[in-house]
């Protein structure tokens, strides 16, 4: 399996994200009840005060100098109206205090009212609105978004993270059969490689074999089988390193052609004649090495298949493409069966083949160059 | 981000008007006003009255008596110094106590009283029970404030009243008067109406029921037919003790029992 490292810098990425959103849930949510509960209960402590503040002013109104001495009787009557229950100060405009009672003093949010007799301050009521159970409530609020937070935090992540996580898994398996496609085809590719050529130099050392069974062995045939195997040898050790063909490595496209095709004829016996300008471009060197291969099977297969005497090569340069031509005198070409690895490259390159009519030996193939044309 | 945190727990902060600040600890002794001033228990208001106007007239000092603050609030404006008389109507706590004089001025019957319209005259324990509970339809029982020391006389007679005034007190369904006044105002008022009061307190149109045939009269209170009864009396500073002496002078001097004895309250036997 191909690493791929996709999930542990999405998660690392992700995880302060989802923690600051899932913590402003969990703080923000609790905090605005706070607020809301904490101002509504001021509000209430208002209206409360204000009941308050207008028992006082009656009692005031009725009692103006000792009002702040019938404490007991107030406390009495602000009990039976239910006002007693939560924290209450009252001081009078000296503020002493006036005890009327109800919870101790604690902790709460207070809401002042003045206690105005004919618009004259006569005391001051503070109604509390106890903080306790409001924050009671907040943290029991505030746990339980944590909670949901958490729970919330954990499936934002986990989610994603799982996703990504699954899609890294499925990224690695084609991924991995990319790899075991491209092996197939570089092998397949190594395999024409050596078909054409270090397996054309030996067909030709076997065929200079044949002929000097024939003839008798002399020194210059002995040093021409010698040359074709050497041919082979570094064709193979070519292809096992970097695959260029020898030959093009050294000359170039059209001198590996020229010499291929002087080579080629001498070991064959069959005339071949060459057509190619001074100049090409340059040449990708998959492509000069496709076009090579393509001129070594064509020529092979002359030589194996038609039974020519004459064969020419044809090599031009055309509107941004490539042309080679191949005719002799022979029997014609064979099948196009026999030529996949010229379909093949053709194929690879963009390119097109012009098959020769059965009995006919005229093979023409094109490939455009693209950013070689220029 | 920040900021708007910042704001939120400012405003959390600031919900709400600022705590009350520390009470003022001044405990001095108010200085004492040119009049004489008296005010506590409106049982004794009445009669606070009529001998603050005998004094007045006879001695020149002008004597004020304001409205009932109760026997409590009495106490504590005396101790304060914001009056020179507390009326009182029970007696002090050992807590209220402390740095008073008590003089006892009078006797006090408590009645149950009502209107003209009050169809009955006289009532039997069973129908006070009755009432208290809350089981006699077409007439109104006003309630007096548990402080009330009016309560604590009659019950004192009348065996597991107490528990029934509270048990009516605590349901809602009475009304609970704070104040002699205001439980004069309301037995005037209110049809078929009645409540516990002072006998010494009873002015037109209210009248005093019998109970179990017995009338509530000083003589009957001094012969002692009549057993709900409190003695009222008056507390003050000792150092104005001579700003309340021809108060208490005339409360304690023959006139002043013909006085109260004329307002129907019974006085207090003379100390010997």
């Amino acid at each position: 399996m191909i690493p791929v490292t996709l999930t542990r810098p999405f998660a690392r990425r992700l995880a302060p994200l989802v923690l600051v959103a899932s913590s402003l849930f969990a703080v923000v949510v609790p905090l605005a009840h706070h607020l809301d509960a904490r101002s509504r209960a001021v509000l209430a402590a208002h209206e409360r005060g204000e009941r308050v503040a207008r028992v006082l002013a009656e009692a005031v109104r009725d009692r103006p100098l000792l009002w702040r001495y019938d404490a007991a009787k107030l406390s009495g009557r602000l009990q039976q109206e239910g006002l007693l229950g939560d924290p209450l100060v009252v001081r009078d405009r000296e503020n002493r205090p006036v005890t009327l009672g109800g919870p101790a003093t604690m902790s709460a949010a207070w809401a002042r009212v003045p206690v105005l007799v004919q618009d004259v301050p006569v005391a001051t009521v503070w109604a509390g609105a106890p903080l306790g159970p409001l924050w009671q409530e907040t943290l029991r609020l505030l746990a339980g978004c944590l909670l949901l937070a958490t729970a919330l935090g954990g499936l934002l992540f986990l989610f994603p993270v799982r996703t990504v996580a699954r899609a890294e898994e499925r990224i690695a398996a084609l991924l991995a059969e990319r790899r075991v496609a491209l092996q197939d085809e570089e092998r397949r590719r190594i395999a024409r490689e050596l078909h054409d050529g270090a397996g054309q130099a030996l067909t030709a050392a076997r065929l200079q074999l044949l002929a000097l069974r024939k003839r008798g062995l002399a020194p210059d045939d002995a040093a021409q089988v010698e040359h074709h195997l050497d041919e082979a040898l570094e064709e193979v050790r070519r292809s096992t390193s970097a695959l260029i063909p020898a030959p093009l490595a050294a000359l170039g496209f059209l001198g590996a052609v020229r010499k291929h095709c002087a080579s080629y004829s001498r070991a064959t016996g069959v005339d071949i004649s060459l057509d190619a300008p001074e100049e090409l471009p340059e040449l990708p060197a998959p492509m000069a090495a496709g076009l090579y291969r393509i001129v070594q099977e064509a020529l092979h297969n002359t030589v194996r298949h038609a039974g020519a005497a004459r064969a020419s090569v044809r090599v031009s340069h055309l509107r941004g493409a490539l042309s080679l031509e191949f005719d002799d005198d022979g029997r014609g070409f064979p099948d196009q069966a026999s030529s996949q690895s010229i379909r093949e490259r053709v194929a690879g390159m963009g390119g097109a083949v012009d098959w020769p009519e059965p009995g006919r030996s005229h093979l023409r193939v094109r490939i455009p160059l693209g950013g070689a044309a220029a | 981000m920040r900021r708007t945190l910042a704001l939120l727990l400012l405003s959390a902060a600031c919900a709400g008007d600022p705590p009350p600040p520390p009470p003022s600890t001044a405990s001095t002794v108010l200085a004492p006003r040119p009049e004489l001033l008296a005010a506590g228990t409106g049982a004794l208001t009445p009669l606070a009255m009529a001998l603050a106007h005998e004094v007045s007239s006879g001695t020149g000092l002008r004597v004020r008596v304001e409205p009932s603050i109760g026997s409590g609030g009495g106490i504590a404006a005396t101790r304060d110094g914001a009056i020179d008389l507390g009326l009182v109507s029970r007696p002090l706590r050992p807590e209220e106590a402390a740095g008073l004089e008590r003089v006892d001025v009078a006797r006090d019957a408590v009645v149950l009283a009502a209107a003209s319209d009050f169809p009955l005259d006289d009532v039997s324990t069973s129908d006070v029970h009755r009432l208290y509970r809350g089981e006699l339809r077409g007439l109104t029982l006003l309630l007096r404030d548990e402080a009330e020391s009016a309560n604590a006389a009659l019950e004192s007679t009348l065996p597991g009243l107490a528990d029934e005034r509270r048990t009516s007190a605590a349901s809602g369904r009475f009304r609970v008067l704070d104040h002699d006044d205001a439980m004069a105002l309301a037995l005037a008022t209110t049809p078929r109406a009645i409540g516990v009061f002072s006998l010494g307190a009873i002015r037109p149109p209210l009248r005093a029921l019998r109970l179990d045939g017995v009338a509530p009269t000083t003589d009957a209170v001094a012969r002692g037919t009549w057993r709900a009864v409190r003695t009222l009396g008056v507390v003050f500073r000792p150092e104005r003790r001579d700003r309340v002496a021809p108060f208490l002078a005339l409360a304690g001097s023959e006139r002043g029992r013909v006085l109260i004895r004329s307002l129907g309250y019974l006085p207090v036997e003379p100390r010997r």
